[in-house]
């Protein structure tokens, strides 16, 4: 069911956008979210809107992939239009009761849809255009100068990818539970939400004691394959900035600047 | 290559040693088979060639390494490397090719270097192809191939295998069984921990545990000429040496020796 969501929600592709640092794009991602947060009016909106689009060309990653990703959240966006649909004061167009419309609150409401669908886009577009690999590289580069307030980066990245590698596993193992205990006559299918919490138990139980049998063997497997925390690691993947991303970052800085500007 | 004298472990917590003075010495080059049954103490032997346990008492020596020696543990574990039984508890990065490179990161060696190793390794087992692939997809009998070159990229003389083969489908069985012999052929020290005697017959030497000791040490050929301490070990003859031994006949390791063997007396008859 979900055997391939190992590589995350990583799409490959060969394009400008995959190839970039994976730290300028972890940068560059929340310069523009915090662009989207910043942003006031429609011309700004119409402005980051037609910048992210660009973006979401040149990673060549089908449209269709994005709006899936909207679609768990249409219900959220919906409501937050409403609640400002109704809440701005001014100019009345429409009133019934304690409810009124306002123009204010149609813009409103339109910018607020299109702030939640830019944020959405952006962020996946951070994960559809790097591996989870890179991405952990990344992180724990940018933690790196963190280790001065002695915060753990390589650990925390080392069980990023460690998480990433036994999600797959985990999720057969428990496909296989489900099945030996269904095999067993339990009902996962049936009867209220306790019932069917209660019925997960079985489940759940010997999927820990297993993951905690598996984390002891992997302990011993990266001992004996000399592992002893991140220090005087080196990595394979060297990560370098190139003339491509400083055009990027340049060109992201530029766009906020004038946006901050006008 | 590694020699152990009087090799003696006890268990925290155990009221009995699970080895009880083990002698032996695996030369540079050799292909040994260790073999018992459960709780003999052959993974436990195989876990002191590597220095992930210390002897309680006695010693065990690797390419003049006391594993003992705390300062040196990272120089034998390079040295020797070790597969484990469980193919998907010990791969650790959901890309084969970063899971290859995981032991030569620990060792902190230079990025193009690493690089060099991981592909060589690969193509020593024969999975290059698959360096890019998710690890979790593979077979049993490949994740087994990826993990022995995990070690292979730590440029180790000495191989040691815990049960490789005991959670593999015959053909994944025969892939790794093969991986080891062209590794054998390259030079390497190989030592197999198994139950599976016809396993144990690639091997040059067979050493037999049984609670904690040596029970017999030999080549194929001796060892199961002498049925009786394999018994009391635990352990069944393969087979066609079992059908050898019933008819009153001289050992044979294969089916096509046995043939040989049968049809010459059945021309004399």
């Amino acid at each position: 069911m979900l055997r391939d969501i190992t590589l995350g929600q990583y799409f490959p592709r060969e394009s400008v956008i995959h190839r970039m640092d994976p730290r300028m794009k972890i940068a560059l991602m929340t310069a523009m979210i915090s662009a989207c947060l910043i942003a006031q009016n429609a011309v700004e909106y119409a402005i980051l809107s037609g910048f992210v689009l660009a973006v979401v060309l040149l990673a060549r990653v089908p449209i269709s992939l994005y709006l899936k990703t909207l679609k768990p959240l249409a219900f959220f966006i919906v409501f937050t239009c409403i609640i400002n649909l109704f809440s701005a004061d001014g100019e009345i167009l429409a009133q019934w009761w304690i409810f009124r419309i306002t123009r204010e609150g149609i813009t409103l409401a339109g910018l607020m849809m299109i702030r939640v669908i830019l944020l959405v886009f952006i962020s996946s577009l951070l994960t559809y255009t790097t591996s989870p690999i890179q991405l952990t590289n990344g992180l724990e580069s940018l933690m790196r100068p963190l280790k001065w307030v002695r915060f753990p980066s390589h650990d925390v990245a080392m069980m990023m990818t460690i998480a990433l590698r036994f999600i797959p596993t985990l999720i057969e193992e428990a496909d296989k539970i489900i099945k030996a205990q269904s095999a067993r006559g339990i009902d996962f299918q049936s009867g209220g939400l306790i019932k069917r919490i209660k019925a997960l138990v079985p489940v759940l139980i010997p999927l820990f004691v297993s993951a905690f049998h598996r984390a002891d063997e992997l302990a011993v497997a990266m001992e004996s394959r000399c592992y002893r925390g991140g220090e005087g690691r080196t990595s394979m993947i060297r990560l370098r900035v190139r003339a491509a991303d400083w055009l990027a970052a340049t060109v992201c800085v530029a766009l906020i600047t004038g946006l901050v500007m006008i | 290559m590694i020699i152990t004298e009087n090799l003696t472990y006890k268990y925290e917590g155990a009221s009995v040693e699970a080895l009880k003075g083990v002698s032996l010495h695996i030369k540079k080059g050799e292909f040994v088979a260790i073999l018992g049954h459960n709780g003999s103490g052959k993974s436990t032997l195989a876990k002191h060639f590597n220095a992930l346990l210390t002897p309680t008492d006695g010693k065990c020596v690797v390419d003049g390494i006391d594993t003992a020696e705390e300062s040196r543990v990272f120089d034998v574990r390079s040295n020797v490397g070790m597969v484990f039984q469980n193919p998907d508890n010990q791969i650790v990065s959901s890309v084969v090719e970063e899971d290859v490179a995981f032991a030569p990161e620990n060792l902190g060696v230079p990025p193009e270097e690493i690089r060099r190793r991981v592909d060589d390794a690969l193509d020593v087992v024969g999975m290059r192809e698959y360096a890019k692939h998710a690890s979790h997809l593979l077979s049993g009998g490949q994740k087994q191939r990826v993990a022995i070159a995990g070690v292979l990229a730590m440029q180790p003389s000495c191989i040691v295998l815990d049960e490789p083969t005991a959670m593999l489908d015959p053909r994944g069985r025969k892939s790794v069984l093969n991986t080891l012999e062209s590794l054998h052929k390259r030079g390497f020290t190989i030592v197999i921990i198994t139950h599976n005697m016809h396993e144990a017959t690639l091997a040059e030497r067979i050493i037999i545990m049984n609670s904690g000791e040596i029970a017999m040490s030999g080549t194929p050929r001796e060892v199961y000429a002498r049925t009786e301490v394999l018994t009391r070990a635990g352990l069944e003859l393969p087979q066609i040496a079992q059908l050898m031994s019933n008819l009153g006949k001289q050992v044979a390791l294969t089916v096509d020796e046995a043939a040989a063997i049968l049809q010459k007396e059945g021309c004399r008859a």
